[in-house]
């Protein structure tokens, strides 16, 4: 019987060209990453969550299981469940409730938390090594955003590393250390139980949850640690680009991620169903696990 | 040094004193600490890493002249059970106004992320480390001299890769930065700036921003007369209070503080006036008489271009 992987890393998505080039650039962080944890000697999987994906497109879990044949873990979660959770007909995508149905379904000791255009750095991949992440913790690190013109095909350490590829730092601030914070969540997986997942009671909003979980951490008394940084391609749909356009109305009423002006700061409680952990699972052919809808 | 020569168990300890004299070694008695003097080579940094692997010993502490041991340190270090290759930094207390205060959080641990924005509550001499990790990971980056501990807390630090002790292990200055003496401190503040620019990718983080200022504005007062009087002007006032917040970023909170108010919510406080007077006389003093009578008169005709004209009725 094969041995637990010391690492999960959970990531989610679906086929929609998020960005302009989501596939492309998930299909590159991936096989950088798992490349150098391979190397590193750390075991480890990769969940890939799809959630309300888009009719008449193939699913992008399926052209995962195509492209990168060691990504095993593949979930498509019914369109269904999108509308039974969704308050917001403009919030097309619900990242974070995605995301718990990764959590909930990792087998690693320790989750990670990340989006699929994360590129790791060597600390990192130095400290996860080391195997010496301590329970009940929260790591957390900085995001380092690169100009998108560099580009990510071939990347190379000493490529994401050069002065000439930063575009900007996304800075972190105690008590939460939350900015940023999605790309790069890692806590073992008793205290990912223990804080009962990202927030699925409020629902309007996808924004400013990963900072809704880091608040939740500190508020159960979790020590939040930052370990290094990460490195993220600039993108022209990402929060730091459209944050500050008036094309959504006051307070990005009308985004697709769901209005900004919600206090993340503060505490929730989950159902003890969150992440879908009750559902039971349909396993396909080509290795795509689906959970049916309500 | 006494402090150093007094520790137990004797036959454990070696001191290395890297001088720019002429070395003499002083090999004493069996049973007794031997310190050896060396010569110090323009690339230190490389001369330690060399002084180290070839001593054998399983820690390395580099202490500041003005640290000053705690009896039986280094035997409390010799029974910690850590990890095998982890570094161990210990709390220190910080002299301030005749007065001890201890440094960073309570209860003491290593806290990256305080290092990592500038804040660095560990002394030099609090630091020991682990000396086959230090070798295995390159020694010291030379481009970081005189902050080569911190650089290296902050390669080493991440995850649990440096352990700690809960007693203080040593009292030293801390002007404003424990265990870097005062006359290094300008060189510190700007290599930790350096530092923590990099890590954040070009932003000052507070703590190095802090730490900077304050180098700064006493050095502005140990200099008088040498830079621009506006920027004296503007610094020398808030010595005090800089110096204190940057303490209070390295936990270090003096009786004073809960008294004390920012200097710049006091425009026209007693204390920032007579601070100014005192300012103002010492550069009279050095300066020559003929400049010091132009900016007089300088003064006066800028003040007659900006102010309103008297009333002629």
């Amino acid at each position: 019987m094969a041995s637990l992987p010391y690492l999960s890393i959970i990531l989610v998505g679906r086929n929609d060209d998020f960005g302009g080039d989501f596939n492309e650039r998930l299909f590159a962080a991936a096989e950088f990453n798992h490349a150098n944890l391979e190397e590193c000697g750390i075991s480890h999987e990769y969940v890939f969550v799809e959630w309300n994906p888009i009719p008449d497109r193939p699913y992008l879990a399926e052209l995962i299981g195509k492209r990168l044949p060691w990504w095993r873990r593949r979930y498509v979660v019914d369109p269904a469940w999108h509308q039974h959770f969704s308050v917001n007909a403009k919030l097309v995508f619900m990242e974070f409730f995605a995301k718990n149905v990764g959590i909930r379904r990792a087998a690693g000791r320790f989750i990670l938390v990340s989006n699929t255009d994360i590129w790791l750095s060597r600390e990192v991949l130095r400290v996860l090594a080391a195997r010496c992440l301590s329970k009940e913790v929260l790591y957390r690190c900085l995001r380092v955003d690169l100009r998108r013109e560099i580009g990510y095909l071939g990347m190379t350490f000493s490529v994401l590393e050069h002065p000439e590829s930063f575009l900007r730092t996304n800075p972190l601030m105690r008590p939460y250390f939350s900015n940023a914070s999605g790309d790069f969540l890692l806590l073992d997986r008793d205290s990912w139980e223990g804080t009962g997942g990202f927030n699925e009671v409020f629902r309007e909003s996808k924004i400013h949850k990963d900072s809704n979980l880091c608040a939740q951490a500190h508020r159960l008394g979790l020590p939040i640690e930052v370990i290094g940084e990460v490195y993220h391609f600039d993108h022209e749909h990402s929060f730091n680009n459209v944050a500050y356009l008036d094309i959504y109305g006051p307070n990005h009423i009308d985004a697709p991620f769901g209005r900004s002006d919600w206090d993340w700061s503060g505490g929730y409680k989950n159902p003890d169903s969150w992440g879908l952990v009750d559902v039971r699972e349909q396993a396909d052919e080509g290795g795509v696990i689906f959970i049916p809808g309500p | 040094m006494r402090t150093l020569v007094s520790q137990a168990p004797q036959e454990t300890l070696r001191i290395v004193v890297l001088t720019l004299r002429q070395t003499k070694t002083s090999s004493r008695s069996a049973g007794q600490s031997r310190i050896d003097e060396v010569r110090a080579q323009d690339d230190w940094t490389e001369q330690v890493c060399r002084i180290a692997e070839d001593s054998g010993c399983r820690w390395m502490v580099l202490p500041s002249v003005s640290d000053r041991y705690f009896p039986g340190v280094f035997q409390r270090l010799t029974e910690l059970v850590v990890e095998k290759g982890q570094s161990v930094v210990a709390p220190s207390y910080v002299r301030l106004d005749g007065e001890r205060f201890p440094a960073g959080p309570s209860p003491f641990h290593f806290d990256y992320f305080s290092l990592l924005t500038g804040f660095n509550y560990i002394a030099p001499g609090a630091t020991f480390i682990d000396v086959a990790t230090f070798l295995a990971a390159g020694g010291f980056d030379r481009r970081f001299p005189n902050a080569a501990i911190l650089e290296y807390l902050l390669r080493a630090g991440p995850a649990q890769g440096v352990a700690s002790l809960t007693e203080p292990v040593l009292e030293t200055d801390g002007d404003p930065f424990p265990g870097v003496p005062r006359d290094y401190a300008p060189l510190y503040a700007l290599e930790v700036a350096a530092l923590t620019l990099h890590a954040h990718r070009f932003i000052f983080t507070p703590g190095a921003a802090l730490g900077l200022a304050t180098a700064l504005t006493d050095h502005l007062r140990r200099h008088p007369g040498v830079h621009s009087s506006l920027l004296a002007g503007l610094l020398l006032p808030q010595l005090d209070a800089l110096k204190r917040e940057y303490h209070a970023g390295l936990g270090i909170f003096p009786p004073t503080v809960a008294q004390a108010k920012p200097a710049e919510t006091e425009p026209a406080s007693e204390d920032v006036v007579s601070n100014w007077r005192k300012f103002k006389s010492r550069v009279k003093a050095i300066m020559p008489s003929a400049i010091w009578n132009s900016l007089r008169r300088v003064k006066r005709v800028w003040k007659a271009l900006v102010e309103p004209l008297p009333d002629p009725s």
